[in-house]
């Protein structure tokens, strides 16, 4: 089912521009393998939950997943054939704002092999091109 | 496995952000070095392909010189880009060669368990002389069932090595998979007064 927030502060919010790197959740943090976006762009819920399943059915419910993106922005649209104006349009789906650098999917007890076929499935769901990583030593 | 590298620096006058860019844009990185026994902190460039070098080779002890001086240091911390191709600042620490230090170093979960490994922690603390610290410490978890706690005195260590932290830390935990856990960042900022929206 796709996530939305429980409650928010505003109903609904500027487009706003994506810009700069992710400076945070860039970094494999809970499982063994990430999937890191590299591009902009908004990842609506139901590109999460696309994700998550690809990724379920690839593992075969093997591995933990750690979904480390939530959709916060909702995103308003207008109907079709409508004039212009009279105020903004309805909610029509949330979003997370993705920037180059964050990482989307953790997983976690599977094997590297198994981990890339799970993010290759995944990519194909993505709206932008994705990479798979790794943890880097601290030291 | 070679004792250790010989590394040569330039001292850092130009400091900031640009300053570093520039210096990375020439094959080098930028670092510095901690303060010890009245010495004091110093910023400084390395060659990034001698760095690397030696990296590759599981050096762990190097030799800075600088301004014709010699001086032992250790990686104390790496700070890599946002995509975690390169390194863009090290940070290293004075040692002396016959006096243990203490180091962090990372653990390698080696193994399939029957279950998956919830890691409590990604790197220990160890006491070692430098030129013994090794590249990882191996955390054997092949076949060990759910539930099943993994502690720092359960680590088998090098020769020369000892832990610096308690031997009743956790290291990890076998969790079993049951269903997919939701974790993110910045949901704080979000929350707050007002009327639920439905989409």
């Amino acid at each position: 089912m796709a996530t939305m927030p429980k409650r928010v502060k505003h109903r609904k919010v500027f487009r706003g521009r994506l810009k700069g790197l992710a400076t945070r959740g860039n970094r494999v943090s809970f499982g063994d393998f990430g999937l890191m976006s590299l591009d902009y762009g908004w990842m609506s819920a139901r590109h999460i939950e696309a994700g998550r399943v690809a990724a379920n059915r690839a593992t075969g419910g093997a591995a933990k997943i750690w979904i480390r993106v939530f959709p916060h922005k909702p995103i308003s649209s207008k109907p079709a054939e409508t004039r212009m104006g009279k105020g903004k349009g309805d909610v029509d789906f949330w979003a997370a704002e993705i920037k180059p650098g964050k990482i989307l999917y953790e997983l976690g007890g599977v094997p590297e092999e198994k981990a890339k076929l799970a993010f290759k499935r995944v990519a194909h769901k993505m709206p932008f091109k994705v990479k798979m990583v790794k943890r880097v030593p601290t030291t | 496995m070679a004792q250790s590298a010989t590394l040569k620096a330039e001292a850092r006058t130009k400091l900031g952000s640009r300053a570093c860019r520039a210096l990375r844009a020439n094959g080098m990185i930028p670092a510095n070095l901690q303060p010890a026994d009245g010495k004091e902190h110093l910023d400084l460039a390395i060659n990034e392909h001698e760095f690397l070098a030696a990296r590759r080779n599981h050096v762990h002890l190097y030799d800075i010189e600088i301004g014709g001086q010699s001086e032992s240091v250790v990686v104390r911390e790496l700070e890599w880009d946002v995509f975690g191709d390169s390194i863009i600042h090290v940070e290293f620490k004075r040692v002396q060669r016959g006096v243990e230090t203490e180091t962090e170093v990372e653990l390698a979960f080696v193994g399939m368990p029957k279950g998956v490994v919830n890691h409590t922690m990604q790197h220990i603390s160890i006491f070692s002389l430098p030129s013994m610290i090794p590249d990882a410490i191996e955390v054997n978890v092949e076949g060990l069932g759910e539930g099943t706690h993994i502690l720092a005195k359960d680590l088998k260590l090098p020769e020369g090595v000892r832990l610096a932290v308690e031997p009743d830390a956790e290291v990890a935990v076998i969790a079993g998979v049951r269903e997919e856990a939701t974790t993110e960042e910045g949901e704080e900022g979000e929350e707050g007064e007002g009327s639920s929206v439905e989409a």
